[in-house]
């Protein structure tokens, strides 16, 4: 059974280390140089990572065409600074008679906003063990790869695997010098579209791929490489710092591959989701007066109704909207673009707030003192504000910060301090922070 | 069953996960009827899953287990109709329409009745998704829509790429020649005892859209086809059908009051002889209409035509025969109550090489209705039909009349000849009671006692479910037809059900059993 597979294998395989185990996300057994999905390009190149600042380890586990006795692994660590990224990988396929083994470090680096750059050394390993033949060797190779953003609709990419095979013809038979070009689309937010061309020891092949964030906490993609008829499709949940992917791919002859994978994420990776029905720029018959509209009036210019309840309930509870404040409550500095010529009456963010930061302060520090001798401090929607603008400085999420402020206005200093202890959307960290900031004289 | 446990308890736990801006429906039934359309009935189950992520985007699954072939089907889709006012995205099994459905259509339910017309104009998007659970019938792939307009222009390209998998000997894969048809391949979608190789049905269209001022459109619009081999070696189809390609264009104006469209479409076969040698036929195919919209007077007509070369394998349209065929209806409504209507239709098949006498069919349909106050619907109606390709000649006089009221209790008699050129006259009588015992729920009982003719049977509607795809059954034997059916809404659920009793005269009973239940969240 096993010489069976075996032979079956390596007559689709004839060249070794051409099947890769993949992250689901990554749809098929291959490099491919443009990529669709935000997870499947950092975890390609560790490059696109940098936007995130994370660190991050994830496990994967494949059942190639669904052959009982071969299975696929690999496990990454991988973390990044804003300018580059670095990422461990280790990859195992095969049986016992026959086994592929490699470890890769892979640096990505981010060249301003219109490129990126990898390089990833890689040692491997090949373990051959049948009746006939006793192989086994260690091989040293490169890939590298570029990817050009001349628009931020566009992505065009390169990617050589096997660099060390192109210049030295010494066991390309088994690392083949494979490439990759491709373009990547990406029409609208939380959606792209890839082509890729692979050039691969038997043939080329075309890749076709789409990528859709249909939810916050849900991506699905799709793809299909037309030279292999084969067809995979995948699909991700997130759930804040744990991402859990499966992908399936389907092949005429081969049949059925499933492969799972769970990734940690230390920071986080927020997720672009579509933005339904939202014009690019509204139009505004009635400009809104964001100091008396209501949420279906926000709703109507295209603002998503839990923002917009909470831009209300700033203003109801905190103070005058300001960009910045707008900003905060969730809308994104593209979001505020779009919308800004519907809105009026927006309070300007510098005449808030005093030129001199520490005699500012000190000024907002002092009103807080005072209503810190009554018995409710924070009743006083100035006290609100710059309880807010505290819990904000100190590192409390907007939203959160937003909450808490509510929740002060009929509470005791020290109330509000022991209700912070039990609040759940807080973490630990920022539980700390927001006794600090309340508890400040 | 544990499927639908499953589903429910995914649905139930994901609910606040999707929050209010989110719709799903779950949706279950079990049937004797066409799963789309086909023109035969089977038992099956289905379950349906829709997820609106917006108001124009959604994504759908549904499964069906056919009890007579003992197999599960299904049909996905996901359409992202507003992730950008410029872009739409589509993924799944669809249906694709170009302009009237010449070259490429969707389809339209079996026409069991045959004094009714087969077939309609389809006006809408050109692509829909697929929500039946058959994959037979619908594309396999996905594609695009991308639109801008310039001031009173608006431009919309769409294009789509289709791959169905199938499967065929092995003697035919060695051959790369197969004696099935697109339409017999398409059921071949799973491997079988002697089926075992796959190929793959590539089908490619694009069509291009402007409209100006919202009133006037013009449409051009193209379509491939072929199959081939996973190494890209291409299949010869039945009759040597090598690949199949046609373009179209249709130019409309349309408003509130009248609609006036014309399309001319071109398809071009490649057949490959056994020795390899090429052949192209060609065929042009026309449709126009006009189409009147008034208070009181609703018309239409509409005239197509095919050379007798034109072959498309995916053309819905009107009409029953590709070949040339006139349609006309008018409906007035001579008082505020009263409505006088009427439809002719005569149509041709392509003349052929091996038919000597070329099939004809003609029907027309008269009817009067009235309704007002406790009178529901009194209804008179008479229909002909004239089929050159068997001689035959039937005539249909159907009478209804519903008393009643709309919340508390309606009973409604009807009462219909039917006469056939070649065989003795059909009688059938029916009464139906329908009871509203709340708001939200209602029953309805019927009793029909049919008197048939030999080889005349009857086409007749016994309380049919909500979207049934053939509502009617023809009765062939003479004897007593009960009906019961009870629908249930309330709190966004939708609950019904049926069951027909028909004892012949002659021969075994008949037991027809439906329900079939929608929840939205």
């Amino acid at each position: 059974m096993i010489s069976l597979m075996m032979s079956i294998w390596l007559s689709i395989t004839s060249s070794a280390f051409t099947y890769r185990t993949m992250h689901p996300t990554l749809l098929f057994p291959y490099y491919r140089a443009a990529l669709e999905s935000d997870t499947a390009r950092s975890l390609h190149n560790p490059a696109f990572l940098t936007q995130f600042c994370t660190f991050f380890i994830d496990m994967n586990y494949e059942k190639p065409y669904n052959l009982k006795e071969i299975s696929a692994m690999s496990a990454r660590a991988g973390f990044s600074l804003p300018f580059c990224g670095a990422m461990l990988t280790w990859n195992s396929f095969g049986i016992d008679e026959y086994k592929e083994e490699t470890v890769e470090a892979s640096f990505g680096y981010k060249i301003g906003k219109y490129a990126t750059i990898l390089f990833a050394p890689n040692i491997s390993k090949l373990v051959i063990r049948t009746d006939l033949v006793d192989f086994n060797e260690y091989f040293v190779n490169y890939r590298g790869g570029i990817s050009f953003f001349p628009f931020p609709l566009i992505e065009i990419s390169y990617h050589q695997e096997n660099i060390r095979s192109f210049f030295l013809k010494e066991g390309s038979d088994i690392h083949y010098p494979s490439w990759s070009v491709g373009i990547a689309l990406r029409p609208t937010e939380g959606f792209s579209m890839s082509w890729n061309l692979n050039k691969t020891y038997f043939s080329y092949i075309n890749t076709f791929a789409v990528s859709a964030n249909l939810l916050k906490w849900l991506a699905v993609s799709g793809g299909y490489s037309r030279e292999t008829s084969s067809i995979a499709g995948a699909a991700t949940l997130f759930v804040d710092g744990i991402v859990v992917s499966y992908c399936i791919r389907y092949h005429s002859y081969l049949g059925t591959t499933h492969s799972f994978s769970a990734t940690i994420r230390y920071g986080g990776m927020p997720l672009e989701e579509i933005s339904y029905s939202k014009p690019i720029k509204p139009s505004c018959n009635e400009p809104i007066n964001v100091k008396t509209c209501t949420s279906e009036d926000l709703q109507r210019i295209g603002i998503a109704p839990p923002v917009a309840e909470r831009i209300v309930k700033y203003r109801e509870t905190v103070g005058p909207v300001t960009k910045k404040s707008l900003i905060q409550m969730g809308l994104t500095p593209k979001e505020y673009k779009r919308i800004s010529h519907c809105l009026f009456n927006l309070t300007n963010d510098e005449t808030s707030k005093p030129k001199n930061t520490e005699k500012w302060n000190e000024q907002k520090w002092k009103k807080v003192r005072i209503s810190y001798k009554q018995n409710f401090p924070f009743r006083n929607a100035e006290t609100r504000r710059l309880l807010f603008q505290k819990l904000v400085h100190e590192g409390v999420k907007a939203s959160s910060a937003l909450r808490i402020s509510e929740l002060a206005k009929d509470l005791t200093r020290k109330k509000l301090i022991e209700t912070i202890e039990h609040l759940s959307f807080l973490s630990e960290s920022e539980k700390i922070a927001a006794r600090r900031a309340c508890a400040e004289q | 069953m544990r499927r639908t446990i499953i589903v429910l308890f995914i649905i139930r736990i994901s609910i606040p996960l999707f929050g209010n801006d989110y719709i799903l429906q779950i949706q279950s039934e079990y049937r004797r009827d066409a799963i789309d359309f086909e023109d035969d009935t089977r038992e099956y189950y289905r379950q349906k899953l829709k997820v609106c992520f917006s108001k124009a985007s959604e994504a759908n699954a549904a499964f069906v287990y056919d009890h007579n072939e003992d197999s599960l089907k299904y049909t996905w889709n996901i359409f992202l109709r507003d992730i950008s006012p410029q872009f739409s995205f589509f993924a799944g099994n669809f249906y694709a329409n170009f302009g009237k459905g010449m070259l490429v259509g969707k389809r339209r339910p079996f026409q069991r009745d045959v004094f009714k017309r087969q077939g309609e104009i389809f006006s809408g998007e050109p692509f829909i998704p697929s929500l039946s659970g058959n994959p037979y019938f619908a594309f396999h792939g996905c594609g695009m829509n991308a639109s801008h307009s310039l001031g009173d222009f608006h431009l919309k390209l769409s294009a789509f790429h289709s791959i169905k998998e199938r499967y065929i000997n092995q003697q035919e894969y060695e051959s790369r020649s197969t004696s099935s048809s697109v339409f017999s391949l398409d059921s071949y979608d799973e491997r079988e005892k002697n089926r075992i190789e796959p190929i793959s049905m590539h089908t490619t269209g694009i069509i291009t859209q402007l409209c100006f001022l919202k009133l006037i459109s013009f449409d051009v619009y193209g379509i491939y086809n072929s199959a081939q081999t996973p190494f890209g070696e291409a299949i010869t189809l039945r009759y040597g059908i090598h690949s199949f390609k046609g373009i179209g264009c249709m130019a409309e104006y349309h408003d509130e009051f009248i609609t006036i469209f014309s399309e001319i479409a071109k398809a071009d076969t490649q057949f490959r002889s056994s020795d390899d040698v090429e052949i192209n036929q060609q065929g042009f195919a026309t449709i126009s209409g006009i189409l009147f919209r008034g208070a009181y007077l609703r018309a239409s007509l509409i005239y197509k035509n095919a050379e007798k070369n034109f072959f498309s394998p995916y053309c819905a349209t009107i009409g029953e025969y590709i070949g040339p065929g006139i349609f006309a209806d008018v409906r007035y409504n001579l008082l505020s109550k009263l409505i006088l209507g009427a439809s002719v239709s005569s149509e041709k098949k392509s003349s052929t090489y091996t038919e000597k006498e070329i099939p004809s069919l003609h029907k027309e349909h008269i009817f009067l209705k009235y309704s007002s106050g406790l009178i529901h619907e009194m209804r008179a109606e008479f229909a002909r039909i004239k089929r050159t390709s068997e001689n035959e000649e039937r005539y249909r006089y159907k009478g209804i009349c519903s008393i009643g009221s709309n919340n508390f209790f309606l009973l409604s008699i009807s009462g219909t000849t039917q006469q056939h050129s070649h065989s003795n006259n059909s009688y059938s009588f029916s009464a139906i009671a329908t009871f509203f015992i709340e708001k939200s729920f209602k029953a309805h009982a019927m009793c029909a006692r049919a008197w048939v003719g030999e080889n005349n049977s009857l086409y007749e509607y016994f309380l049919p479910l909500k979207n049934s795809n053939i509502p009617g059954i023809f009765i062939r034997e003479s004897g007593n037809i009960y009906a019961l059916k009870a629908i249930f809404i309330r709190w966004g659920i939708y609950l019904s059900c049926r069951m027909v009793l028909e004892i012949p005269h002659v021969g075994n009973r008949n037991t027809i059993f439906e329900a079939f239940g929608s929840a939205q969240y």
